[in-house]
């Protein structure tokens, strides 16, 4: 029996292609966003499960018992806690603490990387399973391990193993290895394992107390868990002797491996493990899209119900009970959702190749649970799509069907489904103009030369003498300019201290060091004063250049009045204000311009700017400067880069731009086919008047007018709320940067346009189809 | 078999009540062949949709073999109707999307028969139908006659007792009636109790009693 439905339901499918299309192209589209959800709830129960002694391997976290009887949960747990649960009990094989810390960035001088650190120690490799592609892991300080994804970022295809990368506050790294590519879904996310020592060495937390890290520990074969808890209610009450009056008691207690994804606890510091919560947020976003994409398939088979009236009524006549139609409806329903989940899976394979985004996981282990969790959910949204339609359908009375006594069926109160087509529009619009004012900031952000010239500047980096080459690049026909500068804007800068006397208290300030050069390159604007004074010499001039927020941060008074009054800097060095530039944007759009001090100071110099006098192909101009670098550097590569090619990379995320658009797509998408909806049930439900009019001598526009003069009046309602709602987002969106490019009415009003274009253009194709129909047709009854 | 006692049927209209029906009294007695007549709006079809158990009416006693059926829940109404009856209409109603094969099986497949016992039953009434060659093609394929065949072919699968009919030559050429009506003939030798609805005057002639229906009242026998 199921069979004879599914081939019927095949049949119909391919009888109505059009209809079948439209019905598998919306669900098909919102499935792969659907199945991303899933995929990502799959995934967190396969977090961490490639290491080798899992079954024997815990992390130790920590309750925290404060005096008034409350309690929080932490997942880490003291420094020093490693230690010594390793030392003193011999069950234990290994014991190595983690220590993450947020909001790195490293540089190697020409490219600025924000990137996930972790501290770890040998053991750590030992316990986890990380290997590593070449190179070693060292615990002498400020040495790190990269992985290998970060050492193409930063060295392409080069050799990353020996080179240098700087941190600001930590210093120069050296790479001693590259990881092997790991799995991404690990609680120990990152893109650098720094050494252990490099942290120690810098800390200055209590690694006693303090849950600054977290700690593993592996027990050896055998060995009862049971153990591990009395050692660790031993080390606690150690522990907590040295608690002061009032802090709170710590409690340590293992937690096995694979118990850590998903946190069911709610547990603090619980860097990168999802818990419960995301598990819901994203079942329930699941279940939200398809209830968006399922309500149009209803709102549509109801639409369409008087073409299959016939059919369930002469079933009902040849002997069908209710509940049979209602299977067979529903079988429908479930066929179209199992080929939108073809057409899903396609469109998701084909998203993971042109999207990629850090933080999607795309790849889950178990193959077979991921196919099953995909499949119920496809039966479900069969069932659910399919039930309302199914019982509304298979309700109808063949006396009267086969009469041909009936009106197409419906859903919901008509004023209810109107507003919803406004509703919907005007969420499309919103959300289009939300993505369109970003897609210009970013668009912005990427290709600006206004707060400071990009165009026709590249950078190479160099690392101590610099002036042989400086003055042989400079001899090259292309070259207009060579400036020198600490690290070129676009990227987080060093931190000095200013103040406007002795006297005074220090504020911090961005610090570059620069040339004349440099700056003329980067065409910044003077208000006051003027440029640095060229200069060859080696020691750091006491001339320098303040934006105007530096100013106003120091009081100085107007820009004319601080020319040449002193300042002092680092608390030591007086340095004179030689010019005053307008404030500009040198690092993050979003904020507000931070003082900033630029200074002529050659032991910073580490990048060549140069700049060329007229566009060149970088590939070209870089194969004619490389010679002059392999003169003076036979040994090491030569680090070029096109720096508007890097900002532009740096500053216009593409791939969430691509899914935000995507999404955009299909939300834009679902609207369209509640309107295709909505007209063919009123086009249906008219089809006799239309016939009678025809008949009357109604020509085809005059009944086009006829039929969607309604409508258009929803798209006109949804038109005219649009407007306003827009500009305030579009508006509201630009204000989050601090420094925009003010509103793109030009791409709003494309955006706009094209939305209620599509949308009459659906009006008016559905409905002429029904214009032009034969009216013959439509009133022969029998 | 059949036994209608003071049906009525209405609808209220602007307030008042335009019968469809009034007090039909009437009694069929197993292996009878009639005929209903009457002009157009006169509730023939009616008539023949509450007999068939597709149309219920607002008044009345309807027995059918030992049930009553006015007293029945719809399911167990669609469980006579399904065992007992078959129905063949004017414009054929065959389902579109299948062929003339699996239009056949419908009924057999409502009532849960194995595939087995389906073939063999199909295979036999497309044999005495003479279209076991028609089998696979759609019923857009073929002719107005063959169409009809084919619903008659549907109604008589499940091997009910009664057949109704409504107009069931109305849209075919003379000669094609003619055809239809011998094959009821037949039938109703074999023993199946027939009801049509009929214009015509001829096609009455094939029956043994015809019922005349004016304003959903029944006339005097002449």
């Amino acid at each position: 029996m199921i069979k004879n439905y599914f081939k019927t339901a095949w049949r119909n499918l391919v009888k109505h292609k059009l209809f079948s299309f439209i019905n598998i192209a919306g669900l098909g589209l919102a499935i792969p966003f659907a199945l991303l959800c899933l995929t990502q709830v799959v995934a967190v129960f396969e977090t961490d499960n490639f290491h080798p002694h899992a079954e024997n391997t815990y992390r130790i976290i920590t309750d925290l018992k404060a005096a008034n009887g409350s309690s929080v949960k932490s997942a880490a747990s003291p420094l020093a806690l490693a230690d010594d649960i390793k030392t003193n009990y011999p069950f234990v094989e290994k014991a190595t603490p983690v220590v993450r810390e947020f909001g790195w960035e490293l540089t190697n001088r020409i490219k600025n990387i924000n990137v996930n650190s972790i501290f770890v120690e040998p053991a750590f490799f030992d316990i986890f399973a990380f290997p590593l592609e070449k190179g070693a892991f060292s615990n002498m300080p400020n040495t790190l391990v990269i992985t290998h994804e970060m050492a193409e970022v930063f060295f392409g295809t080069a050799d990353a193993v020996g080179k240098t990368l700087s941190h600001h506050d930590y210093g120069d790294f050296i790479i001693t290895g590259v990881l092997k590519p790991y799995k991404r879904n690990t609680h120990f996310r990152s893109d650098v394992m720094v050494s252990m020592e490099t942290y120690r060495r810098f800390t200055k937390d209590n690694i006693n107390k303090d849950l600054t890290a977290y700690t593993y520990v592996l027990l050896k074969q055998n060995t009862g868990a049971k153990n591990l808890d009395a050692a660790l209610l031993a080390v606690a009450a150690k522990t907590n002797i040295t608690i002061i009056k009032g802090e709170p008691i710590l409690h340590f207690r293992k937690q096995a491996l694979e118990k850590i994804s998903p946190d069911f606890e709610d547990l603090q510091n619980n860097a990168y493990v999802e818990d419960y919560q995301d598990v819901a947020v994203n079942l329930l976003m699941a279940v939200a899209i398809i209830l968006m994409a399922g309500f149009n398939y209803t709102n549509l088979t109801l639409a369409r119900s008087l073409s299959r009236a016939k059919e369930v009524g002469i079933r009902k006549v040849t002997g069908a009970l209710r509940y049979q139609l209602v299977i067979q409806f529903i079988c429908e329903a479930v066929l179209i959702a199992m080929l939108s989940l073809v057409a899903g899976f396609i469109i998701l394979k084909i998203m993971q190749h042109y999207i990629h985004m850090q933080w999607i996981t795309w790849e889950v282990d178990n193959k077979v649970a991921l196919w099953a969790v995909f499949i119920l959910f496809t039966l479900l949204t069969g069932t659910i799509a399919g039930a309302v339609p199914a019982r509304i359908l298979s309700a109808f009375q063949p006396a009267k069907v086969l009469k041909g006594s009936i009106s197409p069926a419906s859903f919901g109160k008509i004023g209810f489904r109107k507003s919803l087509v406004v509703v919907q529009f005007v969420a499309t619009c919103c959300y289009v103009f939300f993505i369109g004012s970003f897609y210009s900031q970013f668009q912005y952000m990427a290709t600006d030369n206004k707060n400071f010239n990009r165009e026709n500047i590249y950078n190479v980096s160099v690392n101590g003498g610099y002036k042989l080459l400086q003055n042989d690049m400079a001899l090259n026909k292309e070259v207009e300019r060579v400036g020198l500068v600490s690290t070129p804007f676009g990227g987080s800068s060093a931190v000095c201290h200013i103040k406007k006397d002795a006297a005074g208290h220090n504020n911090a300030a961005s610090y570059y060091a620069a040339n004349a050069d440099f700056i003329s390159n980067m065409e910044l604007q003077f208000v006051a004063g003027k440029n640095l004074p060229q200069s060859n010499s080696d020691s750091a001039s006491n001339f320098v250049i303040l934006n105007e927020q530096a100013l106003y941060t120091l009081g100085l008074g107007t820009s004319q009045e601080a020319i040449g009054k002193p300042i002092i800097l680092n608390n030591d060095k007086t340095a004179i204000v030689q010019g005053v530039v307008k404030n500009f944007c040198y690092y993050i759009y979003q904020f507000n311009t931070q003082p900033l001090v630029m200074q002529y100071n050659p032991a910073q110099f580490h990048v060549l700017s140069i700049k060329t006098k007229n566009k060149v192909s970088a590939g070209d101009f870089k194969s004619s400067l490389e010679p002059v670098w392999k003169k003076y550097y036979p040994h090491e590569a030569f680090a070029f880069s096109d720096y508007e090619k890097d900002l532009y990379n740096r500053y216009y995320p593409g791939a969430d731009m691509q899914f935000l658009g995507m999404i955009s797509l299909v939300i834009f998408v679902i609207a369209i086919l509640g309107l295709i909806g909505m007209v063919t049930y009123s086009t249906e439900k008219r089809i006799k008047e239309i016939g009678v009019r025809k008949v009357m001598g109604a020509s085809v526009t005059a009944i086009i007018k006829e039929l969607s003069g309604g409508f258009i009046k929803l798209i006109a309602i949804a038109a005219a709320i649009c407007i306003p709602v827009g500009y305030a987002i579009t508006w509201f969106a630009n204000n989050m940067f601090a420094f925009n490019n003010g509103i793109n009415i030009k791409l709003m009003l494309l955006l706009f346009f094209l939305v209620f274009i599509i949308a009459l253009l659906t009006i008016i194709i559905n409905t002429g189809k029904a214009a032009v129909a034969n009216p013959v047709k439509s009133l022969r009854t029998e | 078999m059949i036994n209608l006692k003071h049906i009525f049927k209405w609808v209220t209209v602007g307030g008042s009540r335009v019968f469809l029906l009034k007090d039909i009294n009437l009694e069929v007695k197993e292996g009878e062949f009639i005929s209903i007549m009457g002009p157009s709006g006169s509730g023939k079809s009616t008539l023949l949709n509450v007999i068939g158990m597709l149309d219920g009416f607002d008044e009345g006693e309807y027995h059918f073999l030992q049930e009553s059926v006015h007293t029945l829940k719809e399911k167990q109404r669609a469980q006579l109707y399904k065992q007992y009856i078959g129905f063949v209409f004017q414009a054929y109603h065959l389902i579109d999307e299948l062929t003339v094969y699996e239009n056949i099986e419908t009924p057999l497949i409502y009532q849960n028969l194995k595939t087995s016992e389906r073939k063999a039953m199909v295979a036999d009434m497309l044999d005495r139908f003479n279209i076991v060659g028609k089998k696979d093609l759609f019923p857009a394929q073929l002719s107005g006659g063959q169409q009809q065949l084919v619903g008659i072919a549907r109604a008589l699968i499940a091997k009910p007792k009664l057949l109704l009919a409504d107009e069931p030559t109305g849209n075919l050429n003379s000669k094609q009636g003619e055809e239809i009506m011998e094959l009821f003939k037949q039938l109703n030798n074999e023993g199946v109790t027939i009801i049509q609805v009929t214009h015509s005057e001829k096609n009455a002639a094939y029956g043994s009693r015809v019922i005349n229906l004016l304003d959903g009242r029944k006339e005097i026998n002449q």
